[in-house]
């Protein structure tokens, strides 16, 4: 890399990460501008029918007495030390909670995204490159019906004929039948941990637990994947340096190589989105499934006029988002020099 | 010797509701360390005969009979994987747009490297060695360091110099150069036609350059091939064409020219007749000032007027 | 190239019913869609049993011939109950992506138009919403505000303002560098003018194409705020909330009460799904 790149590089990350911690600051104040607002946080922490004593009190526990410009800060001190709050209904710190529900989001999420990167793929190369075939039309119609369909609804009508009809899915409580005692606990991952304790069962079941969930989740996201893949090989395809690439001689493998790494960073920023979204928008999926995660944590939460655990997982929501997108972008000009001059 | 023979080459373009006659029987000889140009009008065909022989045809045209004799083997015949081992190693074809022609995610160095490790070798050192080699024969400045060097970086002429350096890579025994200078400025277009001859001087390579534009033809080549709707009226030296040309269309042609060279305008009457309706004549006829009664009735033949000198005209066949 | 607006209505009807018997999927799209819509206007007026009137005799029963879809947990009866959801869906659905797209369509507008700093900060606040997940939102603002019709509205318009204004904003920016637009500026008109007369009315063809998918959006969004119980309360019928009603029960096979609602949805949805697809690959070639 030679000095004048280098200089490229440095300018086009620190303009990213700058943006990336405005973005991340607006986000925390506008979620501390959104606390302020819900009800009285009083009524809500200590219900409205207390002595003005005890009111009292709280307010000032919570340090609503004070100057906003000063809860500000508290807030922000708070925050970087990791106080998240306290949950009404577990009683635990949020932070501890979020901690012990965020490896079953991540995992469901996890063994999503990477079936549904590796299926896009494939199913979009295949059928850009032959387009008349059965499996490029089928793969076009079924897309359309993945994102018609509503996840929650799918979920409901797969448990319906494959566990009420058929009994080949466990019963949709959880990650693990409720008779097997899992007790390692190295990643929070059941697949992971339940193979490094030895314990065939716990994985077998685990692996059970999870088909239907990702099977709707791979359904549902897959032909965003698939439709950008399919899309842009097949401009790909018309371009002249693939024409040229032929005329030279070079294999069909090195073609495709050549492709997948001229689609690779569009491609790479839409997979880390959609895994952004896994992580923080697969509410109705762990409700259907009584998925110990973050977003049955949060519906629980709500349900319960709790507004910590909700505002934290938002919160964690945006950065994720944010975080994913930095990521992919960086990776993007590794991959397209082009990518970072704009 | 000659190198590839097309021996009667018919090729259709079949369309929803009718064929378009591309080619109408090509005969062409290429012998090795021949610099041939063909020449004629966009539509005449010259594109589609010269990717008849790669076979990187659209996938609507047909080949409706002719042989393609290159090694004794009938190119026509071999499957795409065959035909995959020949392109780039035995015979190259470059086209027009160089910039588009790369690929813009990878340094040059590595897509000339690809044609190396792909025809000669898996040794990335060699490749690597060879890589730098070939873009000192093609007047890359720096080659060492350009290798890093990504296409977008890169001026029109420079990237045109990295195609030649791609098809040079294996030393090919036949290089095409479909319309290589169109689209470029003036000064570089004579950068380019000297630079691809001065590599292949010392080599055996047979060199075809298409172009509708005779003067680069002219400057570059010792033979030309004059086509004219999917025909090929006449062959002979360059300066046979220029001082004794025979067929009629070819005659407008250099006088043309010569008129550019003298700053007065001439042209030929009339355009070119249409693709999708068989001609039974000389499809020359509806332009030709000579015309006679045979030439609507019936195709000429090419026949021999002299020694390295070709024509298909019925007023010279006797 | 520069249509008036009643001549692209047209165009719009002719491409319809030109393309009727050609394109098979899209025709069958299209009537459904004014099935439904019309089902779903006239629905107070059909012969059919009162959606909210409770049977408690005839809980959790199986389709019959007196009720067609069958009934749920209280004995209402799903048939009705899943058409005259249609009215609430639809109705939501396109108020709130018409404001939505409105206001978006207008600051799309000014962004392009006017480029600069206002146009980097509106391209970060919509890359802001963007990716923050509705459904969170969703449970944001049933935290401020309550649930109900408001709540589901503000979601959705605030969700579709960041897809109208990129789109715009685009289309705003490729049209500026027309002659056309270029003349009129020449020749003094007021910036407003330009914007308002000239260049929206003619990015107004693309945007007529993403119409249709973001209505199916929207009423995925307020089917899935129904279903977490964050959207409309019942007893109000809501293919989202009568999907909930039904999931206790679908372990024990009765699939009928989240069945019917949800297929009536997925159709609904993929029906206008395929209408946007298909106008906005039309609008591409009529460009």
């Amino acid at each position: 890399m030679n000095k004048n790149s280098f200089r490229n590089w440095f300018r086009f990350l620190s303009r990213r990460i700058i943006l990336l911690l405005i973005v991340l600051i607006l986000i925390t104040s506008i979620a501390f501008f959104v606390t302020r607002f819900i009800g009285s946080p009083v009524y809500l922490m200590v219900g409205s029918q207390r002595s003005e004593e005890i009111i009292e009190a709280a307010r000032q526990e919570l340090n609503l007495d004070k100057p906003l410009s000063v809860q500000y800060f508290i807030y922000i001190n708070d925050l970087l030390h990791g106080d998240l709050g306290i949950s009404r209904f577990t009683y635990n710190p949020v932070i501890d909670d979020l901690k012990r529900k965020l490896p079953a989001t991540l995992e469901l999420a996890t063994v999503s995204i990477i079936l549904i990167s590796i299926l896009g793929i494939i199913l979009g190369f295949t059928a850009a490159v032959k387009r008349e075939s059965f499996l490029g039309k089928f793969a076009n119609w079924i897309s359309s019906i993945g994102v018609s369909v509503a996840p929650f609804w799918l979920a409901l009508m797969l448990i319906f004929l494959f566990y009420f009809i058929f009994r080949i899915v466990p019963a949709p409580i959880g990650r693990i039948d409720s008779n097997i005692n899992l007790t390692a606990h190295y990643s929070g991952f059941y697949l992971i941990d339940s193979l490094l304790a030895g314990n065939i069962d716990a994985f077998i079941s685990s692996v059970y637990h999870l088909i239907l969930p990702v099977f709707v989740l791979v359904f549902t996201t897959t032909p965003y994947i698939f439709k950008l893949v399919y899309s842009d090989v097949v401009e790909v395809l018309r371009s002249n340096y693939i024409q040229n690439a032929r005329a030279f001689g070079l294999k069909k493998i090195t073609i495709y190589r050549y492709i997948l790494k001229n689609i690779a960073p569009s491609l790479l920023t839409l997979i880390a989105l959609n895994f952004a979204v896994l992580i923080s928008a697969d509410i109705v999926i762990e409700k259907v499934f009584s998925w110990p995660g973050l977003g049955l944590y949060a519906l629980n939460a709500m349900n319960n006029s709790d507004y910590c655990p909700v505002i934290s997982i938002a919160l964690l929501a945006a950065i994720v988002y944010n975080l994913l997108y930095f990521l992919a972008d960086t990776f993007s000009i590794i991959i397209d020099p082009r990518w970072g001059l704009e | 010797m000659a190198l590839l023979k097309i021996e009667d080459l018919k090729l259709d373009i079949e369309n929803s509701n009718q064929n378009i006659h591309i080619l109408h029987g090509i005969n062409l000889v290429i012998n090795e360390r021949d610099r041939l140009g063909l020449v004629g009008e966009s539509g005449s065909g010259k594109t589609m005969t010269m990717r008849t022989i790669v076979q990187l045809l659209p996938k609507k045209a047909k080949i409706m009979s002719g042989k393609v004799i290159y090694q004794n083997q009938n190119l026509l015949e071999k499957t795409e994987k065959e035909m995959e081992n020949i392109r780039g190693r035995e015979i190259s074809i470059i086209f027009q747009d160089a910039t588009s022609a790369l690929n813009p995610v990878y340094p040059i160095g590595k897509q000339i490297s690809d044609i190396y490790l792909r025809h000669k070798g898996r040794d990335k050192r060699k490749a690597l060695e060879e890589t730098v080699d070939i873009l000192r024969r093609v007047s890359f400045p720096k080659p060492s360091e350009s290798v890093k060097a990504f296409p977008h970086e890169l001026s029109g002429g420079m990237s045109q110099r990295v195609i030649i350096a791609m098809a040079l890579m294996c030393s090919p025994k036949l290089l095409i150069a479909d319309e290589p200078t169109t689209g470029l400025d003036v000064t570089i277009q004579n950068q380019v036609i000297d630079l691809i001859l001065d590599v292949i001087k010392e080599t055996d390579v047979a060199f075809v350059l298409i172009s509708h534009d005779i003067g680069i033809v002219t400057k570059a080549c010792s033979k030309i091939a004059v086509m004219y709707a999917g025909h090929i009226v006449e062959i002979g030296t360059t300066r046979i064409i220029l001082e004794k040309a025979l067929h009629p269309y070819t005659k407008g042609l250099v006088r043309c020219y010569k008129t550019i060279l003298g700053k007065r305008m001439a042209y030929i009457r009339g355009s070119t007749p249409e693709l999708t309706k068989t001609i039974s004549g000389c499809p020359f006829e509806s332009r030709c000032d000579v015309a006679m009664d045979i030439c609507k009735r019936q195709k000429p033949k090419s026949i021999q007027f002299e020694k390295e000198h070709w024509v298909a005209c019925h007023k010279w066949s006797n | 190239m520069y249509y008036s607006l009643k001549k692209r209505g047209n165009n719009v009807l002719r491409f319809v019913l030109i393309n009727y018997k050609s394109h098979l999927k899209l025709s069958f799209a299209v009537t459904f869609l004014v099935l439904i819509s019309i089902l779903a206007i006239i629905a107070p007026f059909l012969p059919i049993n009162e959606p909210t009137k409770t049977d408690m005799f005839n809980t959790n029963a199986p389709p019959s011939h007196e009720h067609w879809f069958g009934t749920d947990e209280n004995g209402m009866d799903i048939f009705s109950r899943t058409i005259n959801a249609a009215r609430y869906d639809l109705i939501i659905a396109i108020t709130a992506v018409l404001i939505g797209s409105t206001i978006g369509i207008i600051l799309g507008a000014i962004a392009g138009y006017v480029g600069g700093l206002f146009e980097n900060i509106i391209e970060r606040f919509a890359e802001m919403i963007q990716g923050f997940p509705y459904i969170l939102f969703g449970m944001l603002i049933y935290m401020m505000i309550g649930g109900g019709i408001a709540a589901l509205i503000i979601v959705i318009m605030v969700y579709n303002l960041p897809f109208y204004a990129k789109l715009v904003r685009s289309e705003i920016k490729s049209l500026k560098n027309i002659p056309f637009v270029q003349a009129a500026i020449c020749a003094g008109t007021k910036p407003y003018m330009i914007v308002f007369k000239h260049l929206i009315p003619n990015a107004l063809p693309t945007i007529f194409g993403q119409f249709p998918l973001s209505a199916a959006s929207a009423i995925r969004f307020v089917a899935a705020l129904s279903f977490l119980g964050l959207g409309i309360p019942p007893p109000t019928p809501e293919w989202g909330s009568m999907i909930q009603l039904g999931a206790n029960s679908i372990i024990f096979g009765k699939w009928w009460i989240s069945g019917f609602p949800g297929l009536t949805l997925f159709f609904v949805v993929w029906a206008l799904n395929s209408l946007g697809v298909s106008l906005q690959a039309y609008i591409k070639k009529e460009n």
